[in-house]
């Protein structure tokens, strides 16, 4: 039986937002960076995270962040750079450690999570990649623990995708799309209970489990996918680019939703990073004891 | 069924299954030059009203992550983890498995070894097989190795040695023989 590495992107993501935060606390100690980078990756990845999952940054907004991880290695470098004396020399090499974490994981990332069959260059590109993603992170940042997520990245996904060829294909998200496809149906077979209406939705499947030739016409794509770039901007005001559309209009309850949400987030993730580090200070200080 | 050839079947695409194949003796892990059929059993919790879901997907197919093309085998309701209910819905449906691993599956008339997966979360694989969950002496379970140890380890490693593998094979179940 063979595992399948699953789940890593959206845990890594979460560890590379939450690896800055701890920078700041390791040279500063200051909580209000965890929700300037809320705010930031708001306004310029426009993700907010979800009130499931932990309350992280799930799916396609984990994709969204590492495209403008440029922002939010900006943003950090910002902060370390207005700092002065003892902290300002401790954290002149986290700025461009974390720079090169995200560069590392925002190729591992594409290949991990492509719903095709890689090559065997970007098979190997993808085991350096991750090989060296992990072990710069543990060497520059030395309170970070190898979690088994990045275990399962460093030791098990190189391994899965060459005998595999992808790992996207191997995914989770047909098992996810289930559950809002059984919200959606089972109400259409209703019983005493939910489970007897579960019952109900499964032994339906069950008997139309043989697909017939008029069904499978029917799942069959019939139109064919757009050119390379037929739906791309070409012209600076072209009405597609997102400068040049008008904001839609939100309702004040769902604006302070996603406030709140995002507040909370921030809250997490500083309370956690607060804890790491007072761990790794007592550790380093038993240490030298 | 229409058979997607996966990289481990490009490799080997001259090769074929040998007439007189035990698919049973494989386990659900047939050797590489052998084209297979990749059926992953996934387990997860979610939903509106939650529940736990036993999904069973042929991955050598076009979109194997499509509803469409994924079978929904059990849904048991509930609150909270509870693994005594799901156990007994796997139980129902590893006799199942048993008999697809032992038997394999007819694909253009000819037979297949069936190559079985565990998708899903971490924590409902490690249930399924019967792990604690990670923990210092074996991250996943099916790992023996400490394959990115802290400094402190390395040190000790360097100086006292380990039991534990963190040079060959990385599965338990070449580790165990």
């Amino acid at each position: 039986m063979v595992p399948i590495p699953v789940h890593l992107t959206i845990g890594i993501n979460s560890r590379l937002l939450r690896l800055a935060v701890e920078v700041v606390v390791d040279c500063c100690g200051q909580a209000a960076f965890a929700y300037e980078l809320a705010e930031l990756l708001h306004a310029e990845a426009r993700v907010h995270p979800v009130p499931y999952h932990g309350g992280l940054f799930i799916g396609r907004d984990c994709h969204a962040i590492g495209e403008h991880s440029d922002a939010v290695c900006a943003a950090l470098e910002k902060k370390l750079s207005e700092l002065n004396g003892e902290s300002a020399e401790i954290s002149v090499h986290y700025s461009p450690a974390y720079k090169d974490a995200w560069c590392a994981w925002n190729r591992v990332r594409k290949v991990l999570n492509r719903a095709t069959i890689a090559t065997a260059a970007e098979a190997t590109a993808f085991r350096s990649d991750a090989a060296i993603f992990v072990a710069r992170l543990k060497h520059s940042f030395g309170w970070l623990n190898v979690s088994p997520k990045l275990h399962l990245l460093l030791a098990h996904a190189p391994d899965f995708l060459d005998e595999f060829g992808s790992i996207g294909l191997y995914g989770e998200q047909g098992l996810e799309a289930w559950h809002g496809r059984f919200g959606q149906t089972a109400p259409l077979y209703p019983g005493e209970t939910d489970l007897a209406s579960a019952a109900a939705l499964v032994r339906a499947m069950a008997l139309a489990g043989d697909a017939s030739l008029a069904g499978l016409d029917r799942l069959n794509p019939k139109r064919a996918s757009a050119a390379d770039g037929a739906h791309k901007a070409t012209k600076a005001g072209d009405k597609r680019l997102r400068a040049n559309k008008t904001a839609l209009p939100v309702c004040d309850e769902t604006r302070e939703k996603v406030q709140h949400e995002r507040e909370l987030w921030a809250d997490r993730v500083f309370a956690v990073s607060a804890q790491t580090m007072t761990t790794y200070e007592g550790r380093l200080g038993k240490q030298s004891d | 069924m229409a058979v997607r050839r996966t990289a481990a079947s490009h490799l080997s695409v001259r090769a074929r299954v040998p007439a007189d194949f035990e698919p049973g003796a494989w386990g659900g892990c047939p050797p590489q030059s052998v084209p297979d059929v990749h059926i992953s059993v996934g387990l997860d919790k979610g939903g509106d009203l939650a529940s736990v879901k036993l999904v069973v997907s042929l991955i050598n197919q076009d979109r194997p992550n499509n509803p469409s093309n994924t079978i929904l085998a059990a849904v048991c309701s509930c609150r909270q983890d509870q693994y005594p209910q799901v156990a007994a819905m796997m139980a129902i449906h590893s006799p199942r498995v048993d008999e697809i691993l032992a038997r394999g599956v007819d694909v253009r008339g000819e037979r297949r070894p069936v190559r079985l997966l565990l998708s899903g979360d971490f924590e409902s694989q490690c249930t399924v097989v019967g792990h604690k969950g990670p923990n210092a002496t074996m991250p996943s379970y099916q790992c023996k190795s400490t394959t990115a140890p802290s400094t402190t380890h390395a040190t000790l490693y360097e100086r006292y040695g380990t039991l534990q593998d963190v040079s060959g094979p990385s599965h338990m179940r070449d580790a165990d023989q």
